[in-house]
């Protein structure tokens, strides 16, 4: 588990609401200048960085600032076990349709 | 309340406590006593994490974190909310920063390359390999080091090549990145590096980037501005750039010119100011001095007029710069009319945009003239300030004076006084210091990718904390002949695997962050320092001690270079009871603080350039001090934040309001130079009908051996990409996606394609980030460089675009490209 504290700050309070959708999230009270303390709880690298993804595409999330991590439960990692699926999101309102088979004949290249 | 509930906690109480403060980018109050880290987080953690405070180890803003490690090992971080740069915030790289030092593939023991493949070895035979080599053959040997060096790190080889070999073969990486930035600040104050600093982005009213992109490169910084927007105030953002990014998104006018034009606009801007008469008549009398360019460019030139700069800048209207750059004439006038404006405050940052570019130097140089021509100078948010993108790059580099032509605290190897001052301080024979510049990276490279037949003098390199097999510009010239050349030795000192390491002959593994001492110095000119916190893994050990180690065993073998007049070895570290202790031996290195030691030692080179830095004690106490740190009467050490003005800088007498006390004019004036827009080197053709920018991504740092061992960083960016504008894909009948084929005159490359991603280039423009090694955008680019700063320009070159045949598949081999791998 990857535990995380972060700061948003938001262009105006209605971008709250969202986050109540997120079951990763805990949301703070919020501060002065529309500033959002949240923490999130994943079990995988991957989850909190697609979770952190989805928080910053978010309407009205302006910036999104990291104060806190642990990852005390995080084992070595090998970077040939990683995924290497072009897995970018949606972001800004733009799509991408970028295939498995780009990234299988990298794995092919690395490999020999 | 069980672990992972407590967990939370802790991670909310975190982020409130930094939510919550009054203003997060602005000075601290001392009297509200600001914890380093909330002490409920330290609580909620337990008593087992020891933290303790550390910069970040990734870009040039120079964040403070706070590390904390359980059993020998980093298991959190937290902001530090005592650092005036980042305030307790951090960008993902920065939380990152634990992570990276576990990869599973790091580094861990010598290895050499025998037949195709490197085997371990002892860190002995490896020690006594490049002894061979360079006992052999000194003249033949170079160091390529890096603006990772810590600072300690980089004295020991400035010191070991300059002292010790008796030549300047020795250069960092940061000749890549901000030369050019050197060379601007040299030749306009006399010295090196920002009058101003980060407080800027607290007050300026205005914020230009000149072709620098910091919502992704600097996002701390970037938070800083927007922070002030969330406030309620108001900050315009001028993005001037060659493609929209993230930071345009936040922009209020993004000016797009065509690539190289930046030097016309800044003329534009300088023109519109003399011919409405909005100059600062003040700045133009008392405080500046007008230079050009002598028949051969230089550092200082020639001397000029105020009539000459006037008559040069004349044609320079907007309507002609519209129709050079593709800027609007509204938009020009904008510009001019806010420069033309004494109330505003204009804060113009840049990073590599004006710095890799084959007129780097120049352009530096209008940037500061049209500052100073507006007297847009010296006041809060109100000043010129450049960017680097290395941890280190001033504080080693610069500082240190790891580049081929300098000497440490600013002095330089061409002139006799500063190589006397150099042989005092090192106490070597009168004439020790080779006067002769050294050679400069790309030559450094092409001499070592030159057969020694054909004038090839390069025959070793030691490579430290940089990936020059990805970085270098046009690898197929500078990088991949050497390895077909079998009296071509390199050595590598890194802590993964690169582009490079598989490459070397020999490979050293590293320390690396909070697993050694360490200093950096920052973009803002402040110092900062570190402890060892952690272990290393395996046998790697730190770069200082590699080079301590390697000096002297050439000591051993009676090299004389390694002592110094008296016969002591060049390097001697001293017990408090004055006894020497051996630390070039692993078992002792860590008998004394090697770091504050050597530190101790260049710090006394600080004082001729006004560079003044304080005791190392200071710094442990401190999140960094920004030069010159300078005692007071009352004992205290204090920072300066503004250069050259009165009140704010130590050394500026009193009643001169403004004084460039190390001007190259002798007047104490700063030097405005004249400079006419030239075209590039090369430009879009029939046959490569478009242009090339390369560049960095948000979540990789530079060429991503670190951050590509992030599973969050390599999981949201995980190969390198094409950016391609819309109307051109269709064009080309490029799918989003689908695999592109680059081609330039040196190489070659395929890769896929993103059109209208993050970045937005305009039709008949490109852009490849470099962080990926299995997409070598390098075997494209260009090794022309600035005739001044020798940097070059990764900016700009022309490629054609094609869709790739079927049955491509990306890293096409680039037709310079040699086999793999060569014989032993």
């Amino acid at each position: 588990m990857i535990t995380a504290g972060l700061v948003l700050t938001l262009a105006h309070d209605e971008a709250l609401a969202p986050l109540a959708d997120f079951v990763c999230v805990t949301v703070g009270e919020l501060q002065p200048h529309n500033r959002l303390p949240i923490a999130t709880q994943c079990d995988s690298l991957e989850s909190q960085q697609a979770l952190w993804d989805e928080l910053i595409t978010l309407p009205g999330v302006l910036t999104m600032d990291l104060v806190f991590e642990d990852f005390s439960d995080v084992e070595d990692f090998s970077s040939e076990q990683l995924p290497s699926r072009w897995k970018r999101r949606e972001r800004e309102g733009r799509t991408h349709d970028l295939t498995d088979e780009i990234s299988t004949d990298l794995d092919a290249e690395e490999s020999t | 309340m069980d672990r992972r509930e407590a967990l939370k906690l802790t991670a909310l109480a975190a982020a409130t406590t930094v939510a919550s403060r009054r203003v997060l980018a602005q000075a601290r109050n001392p009297a509200q006593n600001t914890a380093a880290i909330d002490p409920s987080v330290v609580r909620r953690m337990g008593t087992d994490v020891r933290w303790d405070k550390a910069p970040c180890r990734f870009c040039g803003t120079g964040c403070h974190v706070q590390v904390g490690v359980r059993a020998g090992r980093v298991v959190a971080i937290a902001g530090d909310q005592l650092a005036d740069v980042n305030k307790g915030l951090l960008c993902v790289k920065g939380y990152h920063v634990g992570l990276a030092l576990y990869g599973s593939d790091r580094l861990t023991q010598p290895m050499l390359k025998r037949n195709g493949r490197h085997e371990p070895i002892s860190w002995d035979e490896a020690i006594r390999i490049i002894t061979d080599k360079i006992a052999a053959d000194p003249a033949g040997f170079a160091m390529y080091g890096s603006g990772q060096w810590t600072i300690p790190e980089g004295y020991v080889a400035n010191k070991m090549v300059k002292a010790g070999l008796g030549h300047n073969n020795i250069d960092p990486n940061a000749r890549l990145c901000m030369a050019s930035a050197a060379a601007g600040y040299v030749s306009t104050y006399g010295v090196d590096e920002p009058a101003s600093c980060f407080d800027d982005l607290d007050h300026a009213d205005t914020v230009i980037m000149w072709g620098n992109n910091p919502a992704e490169m600097h996002p701390i910084l970037f938070s800083r501005i927007v922070d002030r927007r969330a406030r309620g105030q108001t900050v315009e953002i001028i993005d001037i750039g060659t493609r929209r990014t993230r930071t345009t998104g936040f922009a209020n006018h993004y000016l797009e010119f065509k690539p190289h034009t930046d030097m016309a606009i800044a003329n534009c801007i300088a023109q519109q100011l003399l011919a409405s008469n909005t100059h600062s008549r003040e700045w133009v009398e008392r405080f500046v001095a007008f230079r050009k360019d002598a028949a051969q460019p230089n550092l200082l030139g020639e001397v000029a007029t105020f009539e000459e700069y006037r008559q040069k800048v004349a044609r320079y209207t907007p309507e002609y710069v519209s129709t050079l750059s593709g800027v609007s004439v509204e938009q020009l006038r904008m510009l001019g009319r806010l420069f033309g404006d004494p109330a505003k405050r204009i804060t113009s940052l840049w990073c590599m945009g004006p710095n890799q570019h084959t007129r780097g130097t120049a352009m530096n140089r209008l940037l500061h003239g049209i500052h100073l021509l507006s007297g847009h100078f010296g006041r809060e948010g109100d000043g010129p300030q450049s960017l680097t993108g290395q941890p280190s790059a001033c504080g080693t580099a610069r500082e240190v004076g790891t580049f081929a032509h300098a000497l440490p605290g600013g002095l330089l190897v061409a002139n006799p006084e500063h190589r006397h001052e150099t042989e005092e301080i090192w106490n070597l024979q009168p004439g020790r210091i080779n006067a002769n510049i050294g050679l400069h990276t790309v030559e450094m490279w092409k001499r070592f990718s030159t057969p020694s037949s054909e004038g090839g003098s390069v025959h070793t390199i030691w490579v430290q904390v940089t990936n020059p097999g990805q970085s270098l510009p046009n690898l197929n010239r500078l990088f991949k002949p050497s390895r077909q050349l079998a009296d071509k030795f390199l050595i590598v000192s890194d802590v993964y695997p690169t582009a490079t390491t598989r490459e070397a002959d020999l490979i050293l593994p590293s320390a690396m962050w909070v697993e050694k001492n360490g200093m950096v110095g920052n973009s803002e000119r402040r110092t900062q320092q570190w402890f060892k916190m952690v272990d290393p893994p395996g046998q790697a050990r730190p770069d200082a001690w590699q080079t301590l180690a390697v000096a002297r065993a050439l000591f051993d073998r009676a090299i004389p270079g390694m002592r110094d007049k008296d016969g002591n070895f060049l390097f001697e570290f001293k017990r408090p009871d004055g006894t020497t202790v051996p630390a070039w031996e692993w078992a002792h290195f860590y008998d004394v603080n090697v770091d504050e030691q050597l530190f101790e030692e260049y710090r006394r080179f600080s004082r001729f350039k006004h560079k003044d830095l304080a005791p190392y004690g200071e710094y442990v106490r401190a999140r960094g001090l920004r030069w010159p740190v300078v005692r007071q009467p009352n004992g205290v050490w204090k920072e300066t934040r503004y250069r050259f003005i009165e009140g704010e800088d130590s050394y500026v007498a009193r009643g001169k309001r403004v004084q460039f006390y190390h001007s190259t004019s002798r007047d104490d004036r700063a030097q405005m130079w004249l400079h006419d827009y030239v075209a590039p080197p090369e430009s879009p053709s029939p046959e490569y009908p478009f242009w090339l920018c390369t560049g960095r991504v948000l979540e990789h740092w530079h060429t991503g051996s670190m951050t590509m061992r992030v599973p969050q960083l390599r999981g949201s960016v995980p190969q390198a990409y094409v950016e391609l504008n819309a109307r051109d894909a269709v064009r080309l009948g490029i799918a989003n996606g689908a695999l592109v084929l680059l081609e330039s005159p040196r190489g070659r490359l395929v890769i896929p394609a993103w059109i209208d991603g993050r970045g937005r280039p305009p039709e008949g423009s490109v852009f490849v980030p470099f962080f990926d090694e299995r997409l070598p955008i390098n075997d494209l680019t260009l090794d022309a460089h600035c005739p001044i700063s020798k940097q070059p320009d990764y900016k700009k070159c022309a490629v054609r675009v094609s869709l790739a045949p079927a049955g491509a598949t990306v890293t096409a081999p680039s037709p310079a490209s040699p086999a793999p791998n060569r014989g032993g």
